[in-house]
């Protein structure tokens, strides 16, 4: 009787502790992060050096087949203003841009549906090739060409659906022979095009916010 | 672990034939200490432990103990820097993190009473010694991380048991936890002072029911 009790007993426990176990994130905001990351070998005054950009006026959709997640570009301008803004207001200036005024960085904003979404893959010029800006650098500008992430000795990465992706590229110290753009800066909003859309800009905001926020070593000061 | 378990209970089963013993099952509140405080800070509400003790003679009982304490937190809005298996590079990242940490002391207690079985409330001074395994977890946005390790630990104790009848009792203690810190720091060293409150199921040579 009093084993009974006693096992009855540890079960009623262990029980309440498993149901009361804590659970972590509920809904897709609290899966949000912003997320950086830079050349190491470059600091706050190599970025300081830098005084130009040009970005092309699209968000790039790396989409599996018709994925429609992320489908509609209605938040496209926003983002791709806040962006600009992100930039601008580090005192960076934006410029449109050309063969004889060739900016210091070019800016990349790109958008992910898929998790398991690779970038740096080949098809990156495939996305990309239409930009006018590869054509002011001499490169033999052509499939195989990609953004290079000085900082991974894997270049691959994968982003949670609904991801934006920031790039600040260095197309004037391409590596010619292997087709590689290197990459100054990375800054990642994971997952924020996805959930309820009537706050996917508040959140874009919060997170494209933080991502420079969080990297005190970019800007011209 | 089962094994002990085994044994616990056939000890258990064999009470007609021990002079003393006692079942102890306790509900646990932890406040972490040191660096397991750096990771979680907050009191742990989530714990247990089931406690087996054999007195050898009037005043001196020797045990064992297995418990589980989940220590959990969450931080919004959080800055770190990270590294992602077979990269070296640093990440930043801000979210919302939540932490865990889940440990399972499992000890060998000896315990000395002040008083003999007769008194009222019966205090003791205890001392336990093993090892705990446990698991430190971090989530942020859709990454996450789970290192756990076994460490030595050994816990210090005071605390009463006082007797409802022969039979059923109550048990209150206050137990400092140490266990040594594993794969270089990244489970941290472990220091808990745990709160224990819980029934005690007593079996004695003078009575008969089991």
């Amino acid at each position: 009787m009093k084993r009974l009790l006693f096992l009855l007993l540890t079960g009623l426990f262990a029980q309440l502790l498993v149901s009361c176990y804590p659970e972590g994130a509920d809904d897709a905001e609290d899966y949000d992060i912003a997320m950086t990351t830079y050349d190491r070998d470059k600091d706050a005054s190599y970025f300081a050096s830098l005084k130009t950009f040009s970005m092309p006026d699209t968000i790039v959709y790396f989409v599996n087949k018709q994925d429609d997640i992320i489908g509609n570009h209605e938040f496209d301008e926003s983002i791709l203003q806040l962006v600009e803004k992100q930039f601008t207001d580090l005192g960076y200036q934006r410029i449109a841009g050309s063969e004889t005024n060739k900016p210091d960085f070019m800016v990349t904003v790109s958008a992910f549906s898929n998790v398991n979404y690779y970038f740096v893959n080949n098809n990156w010029y495939n996305y990309w090739n239409w930009y006018d800006g590869w054509g002011w650098y001499n490169w033999n500008f052509g499939p195989g060409w990609a953004p290079y992430y000085p900082w991974s000795p894997v270049s691959v990465m994968s982003y949670r659906s609904g991801s934006i992706v920031i790039d600040m590229l260095d197309p004037s110290n391409v590596a010619v022979t292997s087709n590689k753009i290197p990459v100054l800066w990375s800054g990642i909003a994971d997952g924020i095009i996805t959930g309820n859309q009537t706050s996917i800009l508040q959140r874009a905001d919060r997170q494209i916010k933080q991502c420079f926020a969080q990297s005190p070593y970019l800007g011209t000061k | 672990m089962k094994k002990l378990l085994i044994i616990a209970i056939v000890l258990f089963g064999m009470s007609p034939l021990l002079k003393a013993q006692m079942l102890n099952l306790n509900y646990q509140i932890s406040v972490p200490l040191g660096d397991l405080s750096d990771f979680t800070d907050k009191a742990s509400f989530r714990g247990m432990d089931i406690e087996y003790h054999k007195f050898m003679t009037d005043r001196f009982s020797m045990g064992l103990a297995v418990g589980w304490n989940v220590f959990y937190q969450d931080e919004n809005h959080a800055t770190g820097n990270f590294h992602f298996k077979g990269n070296d590079n640093l990440y930043t990242m801000t979210g919302n993190q939540y932490r865990y940490v889940n440990t399972v002391p499992i000890m060998a207690i000896g315990r000395y009473f002040l008083t003999d079985g007769t008194s009222a409330v019966q205090p003791f001074l205890g001392l336990g010694a093993g090892a705990r395994w446990t698991e430190k977890r971090l989530e942020v946005g859709q990454y996450s991380s789970t290192l756990s390790r076994w460490q030595f630990t050994f816990a210090p104790e005071v605390g009463m048991l006082v007797p409802f009848n022969d039979q059923i009792g109550l048990n209150v203690a206050a137990r400092y936890s140490y266990g040594t810190k594993a794969s270089h720091g990244r489970i941290p060293e472990f220091q808990s002072v745990t709160f224990s409150v819980g029934l005690v199921f007593m079996g004695n040579n003078n009575n008969s029911n089991e």
